[in-house]
């Protein structure tokens, strides 16, 4: 079946509803974009899919079996807004635990290759972020969610970021918030939009203007 | 999975696994030199072995929220860490009373 499919989420914060009857899917193949506005639950929604938050409600399935939380599945990984690699942390060691079937694939990349030995605290911002994003996005999961994956990262290396994202898109599943919105709505092959806890499909830009995310000019 | 629960203890719980080897090393000394027919022994081991792994959980909890994610995309929760870590600790302790005791009993 290879889809993952979250259904019926709610969540809220003391008395401030973020989430509310929000529905996505997400097959193998798919890279789908979340959008929404600071706050708007995008991360919350990313880390409900993932297990790492338990919501008021929800109904999630991968590949047909009802989930409790993703992360035990091991069929979902999760690239978080800030660094989640501890810094003592060699390059090599977080390469074998994070990958298996794509290893060699990421082995094969200069940034990789020639940093083998060095401690992840040892890189810069941007290279560390890249790093991470990629054991991500090379790891055994199916289903990959990139929380602000570009952020922090050049020019170049977003489009690289992407390059990377799209090698991997015949055997994952992506879903991908971010506020670089034109990236996002590049690679995306289905945007969903956030907005006042509920999602909206969206189709052009004139629909994220209409729904309040883009300005008005 | 044995892989990844190897460079997790080897990488990230050397201080608890001192701080609590420390203590069964101690307490494997007293009842060396007490002999194992103490029950209050028994029960002070026992007490300060788990206020040991109480100390554990208060440690980790101060890394939670950095390395959450960390141990998530690994597949692994923080219960089935600890959970592992206590066991294996406890065994050691274990073997380690075990030992003393033959020792005693045969030299």
């Amino acid at each position: 079946m290879d889809q993952l499919f979250i259904d019926s989420v709610q969540h809220s914060f003391g008395s401030k509803v973020v989430l509310s009857n929000v529905y996505l899917k997400c097959d193998v193949g798919e890279i789908v974009g979340v959008l929404g506005r600071n706050g708007s639950g995008k991360s919350t929604l990313l880390k409900i899919i993932f297990g790492a938050i338990s919501p008021n409600h929800k109904h999630l399935k991968i590949d047909g079996q009802l989930v409790e939380k993703g992360f035990l599945t091991q069929q979902i990984a999760y690239l978080p807004q800030s660094f989640f690699i501890p810094p003592y942390i060699k390059l090599k060691v977080a390469l074998a635990l994070y990958t298996n079937f794509y290893r060699q694939q990421l082995l094969d990349l200069a940034i990789i290759k020639n940093q083998l030995n060095t401690k992840i605290a040892e890189l810069s911002g941007g290279s560390r972020r890249f790093v991470e994003a990629l054991l991500i996005i090379y790891s055994n999961a199916k289903f990959v969610l990139l929380d602000e994956p570009f952020s922090q990262l050049s020019p170049q290396l977003i489009e690289e970021l992407k390059i990377h994202i799209k090698a991997m898109l015949p055997y994952k599943g992506f879903i991908v918030t971010d506020h670089y919105y034109q990236q996002i709505v590049d690679i995306s092959s289905q945007i969903v939009l956030i907005n006042h806890g509920c999602n909206y499909a969206i189709n052009t830009n004139e629909d994220l203007i209409l729904h309040g995310y883009l300005p008005n000019r | 999975m044995y892989q990844k629960f190897k460079t997790l203890y080897l990488h990230h719980f050397k201080l608890v696994f001192t701080l609590n080897f420390a203590l069964s090393l101690y307490f494997a000394n007293l009842f060396y030199l007490k002999g194992f027919d103490k029950v209050n022994l028994y029960n002070l081991a026992f007490g300060f072995k788990l206020l040991g792994y109480a100390t554990t959980i208060a440690i980790e909890k101060l890394f939670f929220n950095r390395r959450i994610f960390y141990y998530y995309n690994l597949g692994i929760s923080y219960r089935k860490i600890l959970s592992i870590f206590f066991a294996l600790e406890f065994s050691l302790f274990l073997f380690i009373l075990l030992c003393c005791w033959l020792w005693i009993s045969f030299s």
